[in-house]
């Protein structure tokens, strides 16, 4: 099954332009109305972070691009902004094609549903129409192993959290987007589940779709991807091929600066 | 991204709003025994709650004689029985109230979803102001049932002006997207917001015409008060309230100048709404 694109060949796929976002630094989820109002006679202004600034770069078609950097560089804000969940408060984040986000896989279900339900439910957030999820149903099941398919028409909570990633993933990875963003999903579930979803993988690529790979194994980074990303304090630090980019990583990480 | 655009996106994605609107129906309905009978009893229960208050208690229609107003039958609320007059005013008021205490936990209450899926957020308010609208819409059964009691009665009659009913609808529903796109990302940023909108809506039920109209509290009204009668006009609601009950108050002709207000104000939310959720969004994802 060949990708569609929407974008003409050589151009990219993904624009990332002088890219900045600002959080508030130790700051609990909600205001106060009183920190509101008062707002301009606390410190509030000196209380933000940028956790990402002044990141540029182009991706193309079917490139294979893996995220390093340190807990805290960046990289999860940067996937996010991709996909479009987060908005940027600096330069923009143009993705010109569809995305299939592996984050937070789980978050959609819906414990009291049965898991049919929301296998419907969840590719339909994601866009797919309901005859395209008939047809592609047999192989989502088969994906996420027996255990799920002899549970297909229990409540969704009666399902391990293995089991709800698995078909999280087999949902996701069904859809025909040709940019697939990776957020460390793979770091759960079992030996045998992973070797499946390396697999799945692999045919993805092979179709030649677009990949963000966010991953601290620096095998998994080796075996699928070909660009590599150093992210380090919010900015880009170094951007080439996987294994120059990974041995600055490892050489920054040796020298205690990363 | 300008509001055309935005407005494109959305449309784009009705299927995916479709796909939230029969969740929220689902769960709804799927999880209790009674399930439809609730959407029933709810509003039922306080429609008789209200009429023995304000009909009966305050009222004084319980023994023809005793009551001061027996001259004029049902002169608080144009000449119809209690019960009818209030269910219309009351089930619009509940879907009022239900989608302003939903929407304000619209984003927070998704927020795994929300996260994880690139759609216009704007769906997420538009998903509680349908559900809930499909929710009253079948609610509607009894302001229906309450008509056909008294029309067989003989007590009221019903006209062509039924069909009003639609732009209260239309109307409402822009309303509801408006405050909804207001509430949604306010109250996600600031805690208390939620407190005091449950009072404003406490407030709310009662200078809203449910209970008693817009004709009799004019009456009331003391020399030189005639802008209280303005300022309750200029309440969505009441123009609302006033549709639904278009078809089967006989005493007055329909409040035209409740109506355009209605409207007004109800496009005035709307651009406001939309502006507000734009400016509030990517605060609201960072925070969530």
């Amino acid at each position: 099954m060949a990708v569609e694109w929407k974008t003409p060949e050589g151009e990219p796929v993904i624009q990332v332009h002088d890219l900045g976002i600002e959080f508030l630094k130790g700051r609990k989820r909600n205001l106060s109305l009183r920190e509101l109002v008062y707002r301009r006679r606390t410190t509030y202004e000196k209380e933000t972070f940028w956790a990402l600034r002044n990141v540029s770069f182009d991706v193309g078609r079917a490139e294979a691009v893996g995220l390093v950097g340190a807990n805290g560089g960046g990289k999860s804000t940067l996937l996010k902004m991709i996909a479009g969940t987060l908005l940027p408060d600096e330069g923009y984040a143009e993705v010109t094609e569809g995305v299939a986000p592996m984050i937070e896989l789980t978050g959609g279900f819906i414990g009291e549903l049965s898991a049919r339900e929301n296998i419907y439910l969840m590719a339909g957030l994601h866009g797919m129409k309901k005859e395209t999820v008939d047809a592609r149903f047999d192989d989502i099941v088969k994906f996420a192993g027996p255990q799920v398919e002899r549970g297909l028409d229990l409540p969704f909570r009666h399902f391990s959290s293995g089991m709800q990633v698995r078909l999280g993933f087999s949902v996701i990875t069904q859809l025909d987007e040709p940019i697939i963003l990776v957020d460390e999903v793979l770091a759960v579930g079992d030996r045998a589940f992973r070797e499946q979803c390396y697999k799945r993988m692999e045919e993805l690529l092979a179709e030649g779709r677009s990949m963000f790979l966010v991953s601290h194994s620096e095998g998994d980074l080796k075996r699928f991807c070909t660009r590599g990303l150093y992210l380090s304090g919010g900015t880009l630090v170094d951007d080439g091929p996987m294994k120059d980019v990974l041995d600055h990583y490892n050489k920054d990480l040796d020298a205690g600066i990363s | 991204m300008n509001s055309h655009n935005r407005l494109a996106r959305i449309w784009a994605h009705r299927a995916t709003l479709d796909t939230l609107v029969r969740r929220d129906l689902r769960v709804r309905y799927a999880r209790s025994v009674l399930g439809y009978l609730w959407t029933l009893i709810d509003p039922l229960a306080m429609a008789l709650v209200y009429a023995f208050v304000f009909g009966f208690i305050y009222g004084g229609h319980g023994k023809p004689g005793l009551s001061s107003s027996s001259d004029q039958k049902w002169a608080s609320t144009d000449g119809v029985p209690i019960v009818l007059f209030l269910v219309a005013g009351l089930l619009a008021y509940n879907w009022f109230s239900n989608v302003i205490n939903e929407s304000s936990r619209a984003l927070y209450a998704e927020r795994l979803l929300v996260r994880s899926t690139n759609l216009p957020r704007e769906l997420w308010v538009m998903r509680v102001v349908i559900s809930k609208g499909i929710e009253h819409l079948l609610s509607l059964p009894i302001l229906l049932g309450f008509l056909v009691f008294y029309m067989l009665r003989g007590e009221v009659s019903l006209s062509w002006e039924i069909v009003f009913w639609i732009p209260a609808l239309i109307v409402q529903f822009i309303l509801l997207t408006g405050i909804g796109l207001v509430m949604a990302p306010v109250t996600a940023l600031v805690d208390d917001f939620a407190r005091i909108t449950r009072i404003g809506l406490r407030v709310l039920f009662y200078v809203t015409p449910i209970v008693y109209s817009l004709h009799f509290l004019e009456a009331k009204l003391p020399e030189g008060w005639g802008w209280a009668k303005v300022l309750i006009q200029l309440n969505p609601l009441t123009g609302i309230a006033d549709m639904y009950r278009a078809g089967f108050v006989t005493e007055y002709g329909p409040d035209w100048m409740a109506w355009l207000y209605a409207l007004i104000v109800s496009l005035a939310w709307l651009a406001f709404g939309s502006w507000v959720f734009r400016k509030l969004e990517p605060a609201i994802l960072k925070e969530i």
